[in-house]
């Protein structure tokens, strides 16, 4: 990063709202040593109200939510949840007519540079295993980031692939306002999930790359009770994964 | 308030499907069994994947000029010599059809899911005529009184135990739950009904311009029957259906049975008017061997209004494959109770537009998780997300979301998060 850079982390509502997902989020930042601004822990970008129709609402609320942000100096945005990426990057310039004025990264893209930079150092652990769960909002319904995430697992640990994986990835169950709508039935699509990708892959970790796929998935786990799988958003596993 | 009442009951619904283990089993096996299939079939024929590029284009060019499309197809098939006919919704429709058909009347009848949004077999039993469901998953869903759940395997949500005691009950006597006995059954107990109807029904998988040629595509052999054994053939058939011409229609052909698993199908039967002879001194006679009546009538409902949409025409681009119902996260957990008539994501928009409206539409477009799979696989390129994410927009200005959307939208607006505060 330049001198003239001033990095923003726009954490999201459903990360700051998961202890375990901040928590993972904030060590990773502090063990990368960058500086930061925090931004978004009581701020919600306004995917909710797009998600849910409510565009003409949401117009004056994402100004508001713009101007905010802009208002830091910052020249760019890191977030890891795939819905706030999605909304800065492609909704708020096409469908609200908002340029921010600085660049928006996925977490994923993000970590990736960092690893290129040299400016993270993970533990070799090649003898785990894990899966790793394309996210929806960066994968098919956003930009395909799928090769930047693998990248830096691939750099710490064995990445398994589900059979059906990147663009052709079987959705979780945790997007599009259904862990609100139908808790239960999205909760039932990431066992699913789980039952047809994970296990039969003899891997007991997943790691993806969103907040909501997190913590669907960890639900969906919880029901499946003759195994433990551990799930994981790739900033907490990657803090873990890190030298200190 | 309405919307929300609609919603909870919907929730119901899925949450008692979500529990329902013989669901659970025969959606499994039918997931599994399809998928393999497909897959079996894209890579036998590769070629079918950059042929559906060419189809969506042949698609997107009849939704632009569906109206031009429907009056060449009726003038050809008036030419030889068919009946055709224009509904501009289902109402109109059924008067038509009971024009044709009259009452005390038995008819057989072919799979389609238009029929569905007719209420095919509920009207033309209430007035007086007998329907006989000739498709063996239609069959045993029309005997056990439920909705299809599937458009191409409408019992995918039954098991073959539960099959075995409703054809026990037909019978009279105990079924065994081997499916070859029981398709055996349902052969032997149909087979005379052909021959003694006065009607066939049928849908259409395609229809073409040019020369009015329906195309029937089919793996049991019942649509053969029904639309060859009556003395009368009627058809009622989506305007989206329509093909410019016979190579196009067979263009579409080889994606549809592709995309839904099969390498070819046993049969397809292009019709394109009543039979005829002229084999005495060239004088035509109508009624050969097959129908002596042909009606095709084309039906609105709600499409032309639909290809009017930037958003929404993408729907019309449909071909009932099912291909987006079997990768989806949510519809194999809960087949078509996430649906109304149309089922699953793509059936969401149907359901507004064509067969439903917003109201019947309101609950089912909450339960996608807009992760975009179905536009995948989707030989049409559909992008279903797309078209719930516009009802969704529908759905609040007509004022028809349900409570907990708007409680998240208000807290939103408010407090800055969709969470409620703790405590």
């Amino acid at each position: 990063m330049t001198k003239n850079e001033k990095l923003g982390v726009f954490f999201g509502c459903t990360t700051a709202g998961a202890p375990h997902l901040l928590k993972g989020l904030e060590d990773f930042l502090s063990k990368t040593k960058v500086d930061y601004v925090p931004m978004g822990k009581d701020l919600c970008c306004g995917v909710p109200l797009t998600l849910a129709g409510y565009h003409d609402e949401a117009a004056e609320y994402v100004k508001k939510v713009a101007d905010k942000l802009i208002s830091t100096g910052i020249t760019k945005m890191v977030t890891s949840c795939p819905h706030c990426y999605m909304m800065f990057k492609n909704e708020y310039p096409e469908e609200f007519g908002i340029e921010l004025p600085f660049n928006v990264l996925h977490f994923v893209e993000f970590a990736d540079e960092l690893l290129k930079e040299g400016k993270i150092k993970l533990k070799n652990r090649k003898d785990v295993r894990i899966l790793y769960h394309d996210p929806c909002g960066i994968g098919r319904r956003g930009p395909g980031l799928y090769e930047e995430p693998r990248r830096v697992l691939e750099s710490c640990v064995q990445v398994v692939e589900a059979d059906r994986n990147r663009v052709l990835g079987t959705c979780c169950g945790g997007g599009g306002l259904l862990r609100a709508s139908l808790p239960k039935l999205a909760v039932a699509a990431a066992k699913r999930k789980i039952q047809d990708d994970v296990l039969p892959k003899g891997v007991d970790t997943i790691v993806t790359s969103c907040p909501f796929c997190t913590l669907n998935l960890a639900d969906g786990a919880a029901e499946i009770a003759d195994k433990e799988i551990k799930v994981f958003d790739l900033p907490q596993f990657l803090a873990e994964q890190m030298e200190d | 308030m309405e919307a929300s009442k609609e919603f909870n009951a919907y929730k119901r619904t899925i949450y008692k499907a979500l529990k329902d283990k013989f669901l659970k089993t025969a959606l499994e096996r039918a997931v599994t069994a399809f998928r393999k299939n497909r897959d079996a079939a894209l890579a036998a024929f590769p070629e079918v994947v950059e042929k559906r590029e060419r189809l969506q284009e042949i698609k997107d060019k009849v939704i632009d000029n569906l109206e031009d499309y429907v009056g060449k197809a009726r003038e050809a098939l008036e030419k030889s010599h068919a009946k055709t006919y224009f509904a501009s919704d289902a109402e109109a429709a059924n008067e038509i059809l009971k024009d044709i058909i009259g009452t005390g009347k038995m008819i057989v009848k072919a799979k389609s899911i238009t029929s569905e949004e007719l209420e095919f077999n509920k009207v033309m039993t209430a007035y007086g005529n007998t329907v006989y469901e000739t498709d063996l998953g239609e069959f045993i869903v029309q005997l056990l009184d439920e909705k299809p759940m599937h458009i191409l395997a409408p019992a995918v949500h039954v098991p073959r135990e539960r099959v075995a005691k409703i054809f026990s009950e037909v019978a009279g006597r105990q079924m065994p739950t081997d499916p070859k006995k029981l398709a055996m059954f349902a052969r032997e107990f149909l087979r005379d009904k052909y021959f003694k109807a006065d009607v066939g029904f049928s849908g259409a998988n395609f229809i073409t311009a040019d020369t009015g040629t329906m195309f029937l595509v089919e793996n049991e052999g019942n649509i053969r029957f029904v639309t060859n054994a009556p003395e009368i053939h009627v058809a009622v058939i989506g305007v989206e259906k329509l093909m410019p011409t016979l190579s196009d229609a067979m263009l579409g052909l080889e994606v549809l049975m592709r995309y839904s698993g099969y390498l070819v199908t046993a049969y397809v039967s292009m019709i394109s008017g009543p039979a005829k002879t002229g084999d005495i001194e060239k004088v035509t006679v109508y009624g050969a061997h097959g129908p002596k009546e042909l009606h095709v009538i084309f039906l609105d409902n709600g499409r032309l209004k639909a290809a009017k949409d930037p958003v929404y025409r993408e729907m019309l681009r449909c071909l009932r494959c099912g291909a987006c119902m079997y990768e989806c996260p949510i519809y194999p957990l809960v087949s078509g109770h996430w649906g109304y008539r149309y089922m699953g994501g793509i059936g969401v928009a149907w359901t507004a537009l064509v067969s439903g409206g917003l109201e019947k539409a309101a609950p089912l477009a909450y339960s996608c998780a807009l992760c975009g799979r179905c536009k995948e696989i989707c030989p049409a390129g559909i992008d279903s997300s797309k078209l719930i994410e516009r009802l969704r927009k529908d759905l609040k200005k007509e004022g028809l979301v349900p409570e907990f959307i708007r409680e998240m939208a208000e807290m939103v607006l408010e407090h800055g998060t969709p969470y409620p505060k703790e405590g």
